[in-house]
């Protein structure tokens, strides 16, 4: 506990731009809350849900190479358990939320076992059709209430803080806030650490890593167990902030699986910060479409998700590390975020 | 040089690729801190034969016996633990991250700390000669210093063993003066070698002793002197100059 | 309980409609054969195909049978283009980049599609949509029959083309072995542009096919386009006419399965089949290997 903080306080020093970005997240709500600006305030709380997402399906696709196109399971796990727990068991969604991570990465592991015998577009091929394979279940399923989902009521105020049941999406950027700094304190250990090594030596050639002495399977079931089990929290999320979860909404390939692909490209799956990077650049861009012109005028359904087609199509064929990592090869952003990253520009320099 | 104990024992192995048989009942032992050269012409299958002793095939028929422990079969990362490390032949460095990085993933094996890894790591380069180069993307180096870098990620893993495949190809006299130099280095240290090689200049005087490889059979074992007396293996050869 | 009768009438709907599944899926091995990449985006094009065919229909009165050779026509072009324009510049880049390119396409096509013609659902009903052919108790959608026909002869066509002319046979030498290929003085950036023209084509004109009798929506491309890539492996990765077959026999097996479990689990045993497929035998019934 205290090394991570002295690890975060290290971070913060170093570089005052993650100072400045930490303030600005932290104060942001507020700001909205005063000003009085829902949509801001949503983007922001759906910036950062799609961050965590991101963020935990990068260390299994940036770093160890597995391309996974079917995060949206471990999102819609996280989001079914925190509302099952809450509707059925009457449990708060405070210890929910982690239970639901557990769930996940419990998913994960056993769906990781099959998978994980599987290279390259293969393995990206089947975790597409695991995840149709759990939206469809869950369609037919009675006790998670099948095609029409679940919805929690609204409980009485004395309740309100059991169950997190706040107007407006204020209250959530902070827990989403503070979910997603555990993650980046988590994360950034992990990949500065031996199993960060071991992972990208899996990414980079599997049979070489294991005559090194990695047990390959081993390390891609902890890069799995991690990125689900932080995807798990962010559909936890999900159902906390909109109390109402159904298959079409939490395993969508599009708007769950593919859009956390897009915050990992368009950010850049190559550095630590890029998928949240990605996440806060196209999230807004989306959002913003969807509500001035879509939600004005439904004929138009479809044209934010074509938008961030638009945007994906030029990010991947022009500049296919990122806008963060764009940055980053130019010299742009010289200042390492993080002294030890463990990235494929540099490594830990103690000279 | 070498102990009396044997550290490996190929015996009778054979791995099939289809109707294809690439190593044909080979057997031999290794002794402790031997330098064994591995000769054969093109084809003859001793790449398989390290494929085979390092994990990443399954020989259809035959044991492998290292340390008195039957690895035949075994994953490699769980034979590479056990004290075996190799070079591959076409170089498979870690290609996006650095020299460094590469060497230290190496050291990770008997190590859990990052900061030792990377030291180990440095020492090792420093010895190699490639300590300036290793803040480089691996997949800036050129051949001769991918080879490099293979031979010390393999060194940084602590082996008993080492497997040796073709490390000298494609250099100059004087650069194979300079590795045999350094391969009498490690070898001083204690550990064993084995040798695949096509550079005779290289393999012969360094080597102790000699096994040979012909269509996957063993055809010929002794010294260097023995070895390139013997008819079995000038024919393999073709008449070509050993 | 299932009569002899029903099942009989299932088979038989399932190789009708397996037919028409057979050349979305013919098309998808084309491009996976020739050219090695995974065109996420290919159901797709096969939409886009299918509303040429209504817009024709409801705009001039045209047959969407009519319409065939116009939809496969404008399809194979923008095939070409695509091709030219995006999957050429990204044949050698990393996996990811590859497939991100091609969703890329997906939400582009799908969801444009989508925000131009609007959400709705919509029908094509002609004046022989209802007619029905009986055989006995044998049941034939006369819609379903004419896209079979259809079906076999696009096949057909296709076979002749692949195996007796010239341009033919060189796109099956690319897809075998693309140096020697080169070697031998064939285009080979010619033949990606026709490999995927040609595999969006046919796409296409399965999509003018399912038009006749299945209601046409933007986001269509989803479900056809998973269905396709079963195929293609159930049949070998590569194999263009174990894809015909195996998209007769997948057909069948959904039709099948319809009558003894819900609608919506017999895709998931389509995905469980697919997920065990390329576990245990990626090279699928007729394949090359993968």
């Amino acid at each position: 506990m205290m090394s991570t903080l002295l690890e975060y306080i290290n971070m913060v020093r170093r570089s005052p731009i993650i100072l400045a970005i930490s303030i600005v997240l932290l104060i942001l709500p507020i700001i909205f809350q005063y000003l009085n600006l829902p949509f801001p305030a949503n983007m922001l709380f759906l910036a950062l849900m799609y961050a965590i997402a991101a963020m935990a399906w990068n260390l299994l696709t940036g770093y160890t190479g597995q391309l996974s196109i079917g995060h949206a399971i471990f999102f819609g796990i996280g989001a079914y358990t925190t509302m099952i727990l809450m509707l059925y068991y009457k449990i708060t969604p405070w210890i929910g939320i982690v239970i639901s991570g557990f769930m996940a990465m419990i998913v994960g592991l056993a769906l990781g076992v099959p998978l994980f015998r599987l290279r390259s577009h293969w393995f990206t091929l089947a975790t597409i059709a695991s995840a149709e394979i759990f939206r469809l279940v869950f369609m037919v399923w009675p006790y998670v209430g099948g095609s029409a989902g679940l919805q929690a009521p609204i409980v009485a105020p004395e309740e309100k803080l059991y169950y997190i049941q706040y107007a407006g999406p204020f209250i959530y950027c902070y827990i989403a806030l503070a979910i997603l700094a555990i993650e980046l304190i988590v994360l950034h250990r992990i990949v500065n650490s031996k199993i960060g090594y071991y992972l990208q030596a899996i990414r980079e050639d599997e049979n070489a890593a294991a005559v090194l002495g990695v047990n390959v399977f081993k390390y891609k079931m902890i890069a799995m167990a991690y990125s689900a089990f932080f995807t798990g929290l962010a559909g936890a999320l999900y159902t906390i902030r909109f109390r109402f979860v159904d298959p079409f909404a939490v395993f969508d390939l599009i708007t769950i699986s593919v859009y956390i692909v897009v915050a990992g490209i368009i950010g850049g799956i190559y550095s630590f910060i890029g998928p949240l990077i990605g996440a806060f650049i196209f999230l807004p861009i989306t959002e913003y479409v969807r509500v001035e012109i879509v939600a004005r005028f439904p004929r138009y359904y479809g044209l934010h998700v074509c938008v961030v087609g638009i945007i994906l199509l030029i990010i991947s064929m022009l500049l296919p590390e990122g806008i963060y990592g764009f940055l980053e090869k130019k010299g742009i952003i010289k200042h390492k975020f993080f002294e030890e990253e463990s990235r494929v520009v540099g490594g830990p320099e103690n000279e | 040089m070498s102990s009396g104990n044997t550290i490996l024992e190929v015996k009778n192995v054979t791995k099939r690729f289809g109707g294809l048989i690439a190593v044909n009942n080979v057997s031999f032992k290794v002794r402790e801190r031997e330098f064994l050269g591995l000769i054969g012409p093109n084809g003859a299958g001793k790449t398989t034969l390290f494929n085979c002793i390092s994990g990443l095939y399954k020989p259809e028929g035959g044991r492998i016996i290292f340390k008195g422990i039957d690895i035949t079969g075994w994953p490699p990362h769980k034979i590479a633990m056990l004290g075996i490390a190799r070079t591959f032949q076409i170089v498979r460095p870690l290609s996006n991250l650095t020299v460094l990085e590469n060497v230290a993933i190496g050291a990770l094996k008997r190590t859990d700390d990052i900061r030792e890894a990377i030291d180990k790591a440095r020492e090792i380069l420093k010895i190699v000669g490639l300590y300036d180069k290793r803040h480089l993307k691996a997949h800036l180096l050129n051949v001769i210093e991918k080879k490099r870098l293979e031979l010390a990620r393999a060194l940084a893993t602590d082996p008993e063993l080492l497997l040796l495949d073709e490390v000298a190809a494609g250099l100059t006299p004087t650069e194979v003066d300079e590795l045999l130099e350094l391969l009498r280095d490690i070898h001083r240290k204690g550990i064993t070698i084995i040798m695949i090689e096509h550079v005779m200049r290289a393999v012969m005087n360094i080597a102790e002793r000699i096994i040979v490889l012909h269509y996957g059979k063993l055809i010929a074992e002794g010294t260097p002197e023995e070895v390139s007396k013997d008819p079995k293996v000038i024919e393999a050869y073709l008449g070509g100059s050993l | 309980m299932v009569s002899p009768a029903d099942l009989v009438n299932a088979i038989v709907s399932g190789i009708l409609v397996g037919s028409v599944y057979s050349l979305i899926a013919m098309g998808l091995a084309l491009i996976w054969g020739v050219m090695n990449i995974i065109n996420f985006a290919h159901g797709d094009f096969m939409m886009l195909g299918a509303f040429i065919a209504y817009w024709m229909f409801r705009l001039f009165g045209l047959d969407p049978l009519l319409c065939i050779p116009l939809s496969f026509g404008t399809i194979f072009l923008l095939g070409v283009l695509v091709q030219k324009g995006i999957i050429d510049r990204i044949l050698e880049a990393p996996l990811i980049s590859q497939i991100a390119a091609t969703f890329a396409l997906v939400l582009i096509i799908r969801y444009g599609a989508e925000a131009w013609f609007g959400p709705f659902t919509r029908r094509i009903v002609t004046g022989y949509s209802g007619e029905v052919i009986n055989l006995g108790s044998i049941i034939l959608p006369l819609t379903r029959l004419l896209a079979f026909v259809v079906s076999i002869i696009v096949a057909l066509a296709l076979y002749l083309f692949l195996t007796r002319t010239y341009v033919g046979t060189a796109l099956r030498a690319t897809s075998q072995d693309r140096e020697a290929a080169q070697l031998h003085g064939i285009n080979v950036s010619a033949m990606y542009k026709l490999a995927f023209g040609l595999g969006v084509g046919i796409a296409a004109i399965g999509g003018v096919l399912l038009s006749t009798f299945y209601p046409i929506y933007p986001e269509m491309g989803a479900y056809f386009c998973l269905l396709a890539f079963i195929i293609v492996v159930f049949g070998g990765f590569g194999s263009v006419f174990g894809a015909y077959v195996s998209g007769l026999i997948i057909g069948v097996t959904q039709c099948v399965s319809a009558l003894f479990i819900m609608p919506t689990l017999k895709d998931v045993v389509a995905f469980l089949l697919f997920i065990l497929i390329i576990l245990f035998k990626p090279t699928g019934l007729f394949g090359k290997g993968g």
